[in-house]
């Protein structure tokens, strides 16, 4: 369907039209989220917000973009404030230590060294700039293609693949200053 | 590093999450009309406070005014009955004869 009907029809109410969109989205979204924040819960509860947002501001949309863009341009701004929010906490509060809940604790198919490798690949992530975190969460948790991630981030192609590489360098120096050669 | 942490990727979302989402819309649509009623009450007091403070700074002026023009009154008066002796002490005994 195309996506300024469809965002009509999710303008007028059309429940089935809003259902399929978010089926179709839910799992990107929920993964970018939880790529940002590192918590299963954190995540779901975030994306109920940029899906309630998507449901109160469609008649915004103006059909410059294409309508999974603008959603996760939502979603985007929507994890930065809620990571905004809990550095501005962890200022206050700052014996509070950030949790980190990995998914893959829960299954039985890694090892507890990968485990034990994602929980500290996550610390790393956070400490990246933002743009670097963003468009590495969107390349790995979501596996979007870079002209797509260049377009919601508003950034021509080459600066992506920028991002994504000295993001990656960073995460390897860091990694392999702690294992060693982290990755062979 | 990449195959390492796409094993962190969620595979399914809450099953609930769509069922939990339409109430969390209802619940806003409901408390929409709340919201609405809640700015009207507001902007109603709003507007009678600004009565209010109008009609107290009218009510200072007006009897300002009032108090300004009894004492015009007074004084005029007070300078009609009394304009002769005033004058008394200045002006010559001719000019009071003339008078």
């Amino acid at each position: 369907m195309d996506d300024r009907l469809l965002a009509q029809r999710i303008a007028q109410g059309d429940n089935l039209a809003f259902e399929t969109f978010f089926n179709d989205n839910k799992l990107k979204v929920l993964n970018l989220c939880y790529g940002m924040v590192h918590d299963r819960d954190k995540a779901e509860d975030l994306c109920q917000d940029v899906f309630l947002e998507v449901w109160s501001s469609i008649s915004s949309f103006q059909g410059k973009s294409k309508l999974s863009t603008w959603l996760y341009r939502i979603a985007i701004n929507k994890a930065i404030n809620y990571l905004r929010k809990e550095k501005i906490k962890r200022f206050f509060v700052p014996f509070e230590s950030v949790d980190y809940y990995i998914q893959s604790s829960e299954r039985v198919d890694l090892s507890m060294q990968e485990k034990e490798k994602i929980v500290q690949m996550s610390k790393i992530i956070d400490t990246l700039p933002s743009k670097q975190k963003q468009a590495l969460i969107m390349f790995i948790y979501d596996q979007m293609p870079q002209k797509e991630i260049a377009e919601i981030m508003n950034v021509s192609l080459p600066s992506v693949e920028v991002l994504i590489h000295r993001a990656k360098k960073k995460i390897k120096q860091k990694m392999d200053k702690i294992y060693g050669n982290a990755f062979e | 590093m990449e195959t390492l942490l796409s094993k962190d990727r969620l595979q399914q979302v809450n099953p609930y999450m769509f069922a939990k989402l339409q109430a969390n819309i209802q619940e806003r649509q409901y408390n929409a009309i709340g919201l609405w009623s809640t700015r009207l009450l507001r902007f109603s007091f709003v507007v009678l406070l600004v009565f209010l403070v109008v009609n107290v700074f009218l009510g200072i002026r007006v009897g300002k005014q009032n108090s300004m023009q009894q004492s015009q009154q007074a004084y005029n008066e007070f300078v009609e009955e009394n304009s002769l002796e005033g004058l008394s002490s200045y002006a010559t005994a001719e000019f009071l004869n003339q008078k």
